[in-house]
């Protein structure tokens, strides 16, 4: 059964919501209480994984959420609700977004929801969930990554979307151990939180999407997006640590 | 050919724990009609387990197994053939005890659907099966949709090998053909998959062929994950047997192939590297075989949720899916696991057909591979069922091999690997290799 339409009548009717977000005291102090409504983007997460170190997540769908300029998204924010912070990504967009298609790799210690808001110009919130389960254990951190300090090979890849004039994809990926703050040392200290916190793109000089990363996403954080452009755009990416941190990276658009 | 005496039979049904609080009239009452018919669709491992030991707890049902194949090649030890240390006949299994001793009968076609509704089976001849309970075990099929320009045309260039037949046939001989000096590629899949240790222990047997034949070919694996099953222990076999040869290229390192060439044997990474290889062995994504997807058994995974007491389909009734198909983490998609949870099904059928709950299940599992022909690891778990009725590795009853051991332990773990491929042969079909 296809239940986008429904959810896209529902939310339009304005009488339909999601339930348990109210439970998440970060959700709570965002919306102030303001109800949400139902979203139209999908939110997609595997049904269950063997391992929560890196699982795959996406977000699909239109990048406004009415029919009038004004209704374009300018944040998404993804939730865990079964993780020890509930805050996993953010998205701020700074341009209008004909279609989102956000990607990212990330951490889930047990079986649990995921909670998507998304607000409008306007100042309008959507809310979308996904449930997620974890059969064996996970936060496995890969062997490789224990040792590194810092951010090394910023790997950045865009090409332009088949079929889809002036739309592109970039996906990006940077060797980051994300250090919770959580996890023990083999000495048995618990290793210091650090994390890399924010990716921000921009698109000739014009900043186009800050991505804020909380300690939830995988080692060596995997972003991906869409974004508008043209050939032979200037698109720099710029990555920061919560220990000062950064690294910048530019490429051309093909 | 085992022949099976009474007494044979209650050790089997003993041994299994499982099935020891099953009153034991039930298999020793005279049969005149069949008190059932049960269907099994797959004569591999979790199927052909299922069928045989239906049989040998209640003799008085009638039992089918649909089997396309009558020549079983088992996945199990096609490693060792890929090695060039087991001959293709010696992984090599057959029907002929089901069939001659045990009085299933074994009708060698394909299950094409499955009307859970009507419980009925249409086979590929033409056939058409009633049942009273089915089990399925059909193990796994290739996601061909996922990797760009891989499809089954393209398995015949760049084989994945992981169902045992054909497709190891064709990897062998590419390696045969190849020139020393040629590099192997191999692109291991995500979770979850048909044994974790499988794409380890087959670059380790493939080193081995190299070393011995063509000592100046490279491997390079490129993996859609970041860490693997007993990883710590096959880095330091490869370090000891073949230092230098083997590159493991994680996800986080740009491992995930998106595109594949097989007519170029050329595959191409996320962010864009290619690769180009001498032999390409590609094994792709997996969900559960057609038939159970056919049967609407499966979820929106593409694997078939169970409930763990019994491994019944929580989508159908009267249906009981085993092995790979299954949603059954903790527990790895082995052969080993597949027995196991074959004879938890064949319990619960049993005391569903006598009227009584069925046994509270336990399972067992060990991995056995070989990193060199002398040279053996493992890992071993028993796993039951949680308070809240999910399965669960038994706290504590897990192991893997040392990280620090003599030569002689790991001789000792590879001849252990050799006496569980006999044992569970034997189990499964009667067969010794
Ligand atoms: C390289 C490699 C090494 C391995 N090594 C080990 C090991 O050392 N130890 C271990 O425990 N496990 C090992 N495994 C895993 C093991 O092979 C599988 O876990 C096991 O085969 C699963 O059993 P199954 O019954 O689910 O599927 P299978 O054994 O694959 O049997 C499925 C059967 O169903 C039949 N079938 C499918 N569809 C239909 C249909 N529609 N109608 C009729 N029949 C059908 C097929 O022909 C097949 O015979 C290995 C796997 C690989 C690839």
């Amino acid at each position: 059964m296809n239940i986008r339409p429904l959810l896209f009548a529902c939310c339009m009717a304005g009488g339909w919501s999601l339930a348990g977000w109210q439970q998440i005291p970060a959700i709570e102090q965002l919306l102030q209480g303001t109800e949400p409504q139902a979203s139209e983007l999908t939110l997609n997460l595997p049904v269950f994984v063997e391992d929560g170190a890196a699982v795959p997540v996406s977000i699909q769908g239109p990048g406004w959420s009415g029919a009038e300029p004004e209704d374009w998204l300018t944040r998404l924010l993804l939730f865990a609700d079964g993780n020890p912070n509930a805050e996993v990504l953010e998205w701020q967009l700074h341009q209008p977004q004909a279609s989102l298609d956000l990607h990212s790799r990330i951490r889930i210690d047990q079986s649990q929801s995921l909670w998507l808001l998304s607000q409008s110009q306007t100042g309008e919130w959507f809310v979308q969930q996904a449930a997620i389960e974890v059969l064996a254990s996970g936060c496995l951190v890969p062997l490789d990554s224990l040792d590194t300090q810092g951010m090394t090979n910023p790997r950045v890849i865009s090409r332009a979307i088949d079929g889809a004039p002036g739309q592109y994809q970039v996906r990006t990926l940077i060797n980051h151990p994300m250090d919770t703050g959580l996890r023990q040392g083999p000495d048995g200290e618990l290793v210091p939180r650090r994390i890399v916190e924010q990716l921000s793109l921009s698109l000739n000089g014009e900043p186009l999407m800050d991505v804020r990363l909380h300690g939830a996403v995988s080692a060596n954080p995997f972003l991906q997006m869409q974004i508008t452009g043209s050939s032979q755009d200037e698109l720099a990416l710029l990555w920061q640590t919560s220990d000062g941190q950064s690294l910048e990276f530019s490429q051309t658009l093909p | 050919m085992t022949n099976i005496s009474r007494r044979g039979l209650l050790q089997a049904a003993g041994s299994l724990g499982a099935l020891s609080s099953l009153p034991l009239a039930l298999a020793s009452t005279e049969a005149k009609q069949p008190l059932g018919h049960v269907v099994v669709v797959g004569g591999g491992f979790g199927g052909a387990t299922a069928a045989k030991y239906l049989k040998l707890l209640n003799p008085e049902l009638a039992v089918t197994l649909v089997e396309p194949n009558e020549t079983f090649y088992t996945c199990p030890f096609s490693n060792l053939y890929l090695g060039g240390i087991r001959e293709w006949d010696q992984i090599a299994h057959n029907y002929d005890e089901l069939k001659n001793d045990l009085g299933v009968q074994v009708i060698h076609s394909l299950a094409s659907a499955i009307d859970t509704q009507g419980r009925q089976v249409t086979l590929a001849n033409g056939e058409q099966l009633s049942y009273d309970r089915l089990v399925l075990s059909p193990g796994i099929d290739m996601r061909y949709d996922s990797i760009a320009g891989y499809d089954e045309q393209a398995a015949q260039l760049a084989p994945h090998a992981w169902q045992a037949g054909e497709q190891t046939k064709i990897l062998r001989q590419q390696l045969e053909a190849m020139p020393d000096g040629g590099l192997f590629v191999m692109v291991a899949p995500p979770n979850p998959y048909r044994c974790p240790p499988g794409p380890y222990e087959r670059v380790s047997l493939i080193a081995h062929y190299f070393k011995e034949h063509k000592p100046n070919s490279r491997i390079v694996i490129l993996d859609a994950k970041d860490a693997f099953s007993k990883q710590g222990l096959f880095t330091d076999g490869w370090q000891k047997h073949y230092p230098g040869m083997i590159e493991w290229i994680s996800l986080s390192n740009d491992g995930k192939v998106v595109r594949v060439d097989a007519a170029n044997k050329e595959v191409e990474t996320e962010f864009g590297t290619i690769h180009k290889a001498d032999v390409l062995n590609v094994i792709p994504p997996q969900q559960a075989g057609a038939i159970a997807r056919q049967a609407g058994l499966t979820n929106a995974s593409g694997w078939v949720p169970v409930k763990p007491h019994s491994f019944e389909a929580e989508l159908a009734e009267h249906v009981y899916v085993v092995g790979d198909a299954t949603i059954a983490a903790p527990m790895p998609k082995s052969g080993f696991c597949a027995n196991s949870q074959a004879k938890v099904a064949a319990a619960a059928i049993v005391a569903s057909f006598a009227g009584i709950p069925a046994p509270s299940p336990f399972f067992t599992n060990t991995c056995y591979s070989l990193v060199a022909p002398d040279y053996g690891i493992s890992v071993a778990g028993i796993y039951n069922l949680d308070a809240e009725g999910n399965l669960q590795e038994v706290p504590g009853s897990g192991g893997l091999s040392p990280r620090e051991a003599d030569d002689a332990l790991r001789r000792s773990e590879a001849q252990n690997a050799h006496r569980w491929y006999n044992a569970i042969c034997q189990d499964v079909w009667g067969t010794k290799a």
